[in-house]
């Protein structure tokens, strides 16, 4: 039998700002908060922009203090986040106060969408190799003096996960998912089925990336995905993305939790799909074809009608293959209707592996604000583009209940959500 | 049709695994009571403490077919190769009129960058040991195949193109529970109906100077070097850590519907997991078996077993003092008394610890000891340790027909995995 499940925690960190409502208003007020990188000296490259967070300090945030010893500072977005969203949701006040706490923790999932692993995390391996060689046997003999012992659980991919679980006392269903910039929304997917199969009432979702890795960042440029002035998607300009530091988080939970707990939503999950296009490692299919499908599957299986669609928050990266295909997909299927279109990248830069997580919390907050954010950095509109209802500037939402949240990534991976405003 | 949504049968299985680079190979081995585990060959182990794996043996790096190849690095190729044999032991590819209903779902590895290239981007980029990003521009070190090997879904990414699929795909990590935790997941896609064939396993490989690194820096690993076919001993009161292994394994999942219209030979049926979250700490399993227990009891509320069903139990078995005592409590604590007659043994003594590639390589054999009415052994369990007191199969190979196997992964992290199969005649054929 389906079940409906609710929006009920929401939380965001970016260069755009430490939370959700920072971030909503820097969007609000078409504020870019992508610059040049202050954390490395790139001085010689010819891509220096970046996301990075303002004034970051976890050790002041997380309950535990100690905890920034055992994890990396990519994880402490992921749990920034995530405390935002299961503080903003209240669940461990009712958890503490209601009469089974064990079997609560035993029905709350943790679904994570991780990066993988970062080149960054294996430079503590560095000045023990500068100090022996190509000689494996020192490397070997020196190893217990140059680095740290504790390293492999510093860098585990889910740490994220195992530390909800061990700050929050969640021990239900989880999943760890590191398929790159898909990563964040194929956690929510995942999330919300497992609580249609009832093995879980309610899950934190969260998902985290470090964008600004410089290694990464170098293969990234020499692919010709950056730009070095600001991401504009669907503008006849458009030159590239902008890679960003950030998490996000979000609470999901089936409606027999949300009436016992007595709260009202942020919002409605409907349902979600992901799939990939077969094409090569870092290629998008030149049709969107298989786009195409995987929007009209989503809404027909769904059955959500276009004429339900509020808005669409496109994946909207800056990069021409992407901006490209995905435009032309959304006047294929839609231009007939005229409902508005719009993306959040060109704020806080592309957070990849939790980018589809972040646009889904963002876009959360539009359907209970009633205001869609424009993208603030769109000056002409693309020729392929010219079909769609775009914006600068934010817009009042009239028309439809439904949000559909577009989400792309590397192995040519398409991803999409709908989520309605919260109706009893 | 269950309760949970379609019925889920295992059509196809290939493993490349320290005991042989075939399922048969694999599997014979391991009923014969060989040991995978030897001294490293793939690089001078000799200044570690730990200076024996369990290496896949043999092995030949195929020629590069496609463009995509470029990206493969060793555990990659192991991928290729299991999902090639279980895909053509299935009988059943991928076809462009059927890409759409394919998924793969694989659990990887955690490494990112192998040791070669981190040597490399240290002599081009951090002479002195700490990167520069001005000489990493000069240097002209940029080339786009380290890239592609190195990024997270590249694995995914190469068995996608490889095959040709076009429907889901993903790539989940939780440490040593993650290929359990892919199969898992490929389950439920398939019963909810998003696919009709999965190919899902997983792929691993620690045994570079790196991933032995981060393990004896642990001290998690048995320095058992002068005798390694005796160092990987669960369940023993001698046991001193596991051994690292590397290999790749993967199951086709079906849809009995899809199985049945094709007429394929149906291995097991998949009929339920069981996946938790122990919230304990960051490397030890919960003495008393918690996070455990509910992986175990929730495989069976999920394939609608009760615990006198259970016949035969793949343990995670690690060898480590404190995994081995948890999960046998675990196993006490969800099939009481009737814990002491269910034979249970770790494969792991034999083929070493496969990380993420350990579940998947642990269901396919408990899928092959329901096909072949065979129970793997648990090597090396000489010397009894009275808390861990079950039915561990430590005479030998042990025939006996079966009909219901629980194949259990936990992981760094606190991420548990129980997967459930039963014989393919238990429940018959309906759809």
């Amino acid at each position: 039998m389906h079940k409906r499940v609710f929006i009920t925690g929401l939380g965001c960190l970016s260069a755009s700002g430490a939370n959700l409502a920072e971030n909503w208003q820097a969007l609000i007020n078409g504020r870019v908060n992508t610059k040049k990188i202050s954390a490395w000296d790139l001085s010689t490259w010819p891509t220096q922009l970046g996301g990075e967070l303002q004034d970051f300090n976890p050790a002041k945030i997380l309950p535990d203090k100690k905890l920034m010893k055992a994890i990396s500072w990519q994880d402490a977005m992921g749990l920034v986040a995530a405390q935002e969203a299961i503080e903003h949701s209240e669940i461990i006040n009712f958890r503490n106060n209601c009469q089974d706490p064990k079997a609560f923790n035993q029905k709350t999932g943790v679904f994570v969408g991780s990066p993988g692993n970062k080149y960054l995390q294996q430079y503590d391996f560095l000045p023990l190799l500068a100090k022996t060689g190509q000689d494996v046997k020192a490397f070997a003999r020196e190893l217990f003096t140059e680095v740290h012992p504790m390293w492999l659980l510093r860098i585990l991919p889910n740490n994220v996960l195992a530390y909800t679980g061990i700050l929050f006392g969640f021990q239900g269903a989880n999943h760890n998912v590191a398929n790159h910039a898909v990563s964040g929304m194929q956690a929510l997917i995942e999330a919300y089925y497992a609580i249609q199969s009832g093995i879980i009432d309610r899950a934190v979702v969260v998902a985290y990336d470090l964008g600004i890795d410089p290694q990464a960042m170098y293969y990234y440029a020499k692919l010709g995905l950056l730009t070095n002035s600001e991401i504009a998607p669907f503008d006849a300009n458009h030159s590239g993305t902008i890679l960003a530091n950030g998490a996000a988080a979000l609470i999901l939970e089936n409606q027999a939790s949300v009436q016992e707990r007595a709260i009202k939503p942020a919002a409605e999950f409907l349902a979600g799909k992901a799939s990939t296009e077969g094409e090569s490692l870092f290629g998008l299919a030149k049709e969107p074809t298989l786009l195409e499908e995987l929007i009209q599957e989503l809404l027909s299986n769904n059955k959500v009608y276009p004429l339900d669609l509020s808005f669409i928050i496109a994946h909207g990266n800056g990069s021409k293959g992407s901006d490209l295909t995905e435009a032309k997909c959304l006047t294929n299927l839609f231009s007939e209707y005229n409902f508005l279109v719009s993306s959040f990248k060109w704020s806080m830069g592309h957070t990849l592996a939790a980018s589809g997580l972040m646009d889904t919390v963002l876009a959360c907050k539009a359907l209970t604000t009633k205001v869609l954010p424009g993208i603030a950095t769109l000056k002409t509109i693309h020729a392929c583009a010219n079909k769609l209802n775009l914006s600068n500037k934010p817009q009042t939402l009239t028309n439809g209940k439904v949000a559909l949240i577009l989400n792309r990534g590397f192995a040519s991976m398409n991803a999409g959500v709908l989520i309605k405003a919260y109706e009893e | 049709m269950t309760s949970q949504g379609r019925r889920v049968a295992v059509t196809g299985i290939g493993i490349v695994s320290p005991l042989g680079l075939t399922k048969k190979t694999s599997w014979d081995n391991l009923i014969q009571g060989k040991s995978g585990i030897a001294p490293i060959q793939q690089f001078d182990a000799s200044g570690f403490p730990t200076q024996i794996a369990a290496e896949v043996k043999n092995f030949t790096v195929p020629k590069p077919l496609l463009k995509s190849d470029r990206y493969r690095t060793r555990f990659t190729h192991f991928a290729l190769m299991a999902a090639k044999e279980a895909l053509q032991d299935a009988n059943c590819m991928p076809t462009p009129q059927t890409a759409k209903r394919w998924g793969v779902v694989v659990g990887s590895g955690m490494m990112t960058a192998e040791f070669e290239y981190l040597q490399r981007f240290q002599q081009a980029a951090a002479k002195d040991g700490s990167p520069n990003w001005q000489d990493l521009a000069k240097a002209n070190f940029c080339d786009i195949k380290d890239f592609g090997k190195t990024t997270s879904n590249a694995g995914l990414s190469l068995l996608i193109q490889s095959f040709g699929i076009k429907g889901y795909a993903t790539s989940v990590h939780t440490a040593c529970a993650s290929s359990g935790q892919a199969l898992g997941l490929a389950l439920n896609v398939i019963r909810r109906n998003e696919a009709d064939c999965i190919l899902a396993g997983g792929f691993d490989s620690m045994i570079n100077p790196l991933g032995l690194s981060s393990f004896c820096l642990l001290g998690a690993l048995s320095t058992a070097n002068e005798t390694p076919s005796a160092a990987s001993r669960p369940f023993d009161a001698k046991r001193n850590g596991f051994v690292l292994g590397e290999g790749a394994a993967f199951l086709i999942l079906e849809s009995f519907e899809h199985a049945n219209k094709r007429g394929a030979k149906i291995y097991a049926e998949f009929a339920g997991e069981g996946n938790s979250l122990s919230a304990y700490r960051i490397t030890d399993s919960h003495p008393d078996g918690f996070g455990a227990i509910e992986a175990i009891e929730n495989a069976l509320r999920d394939a609608n077993l009760s615990p006198n069903d259970v016949d035969y139990i793949n343990a995670h078995g690690t060898s480590t003092l404190m995994n081995d005592l948890s999960e046998t409590n675990a196993i006490k604590a969800v099939f009481g008394r009737e814990a002491y007659n269910i034979p249970t043994s770790s494969t792991k003594s034999q083929t070493g610890h496969l990380i993420a590639a350990a579940g998947a390589l642990e269901a396919a054999f408990s899928v092959l000891s329901l096909q072949n009415a065979i129970l793997p052994p648990t090597a090396n369990l000489t010397n009894k340790d009275p808390a861990c007191d079950l039915d561990f199969i430590v005479e030998g190979p042990r025939a006996k027909a079966i009909k219901v196997a629980l194949s259990n992964s936990f992981g760094f992290g606190g991420s548990n995995s129980c997967l459930a199969f039963i014989h393919k005649d238990l429940r018959g054929s309906d759809a």
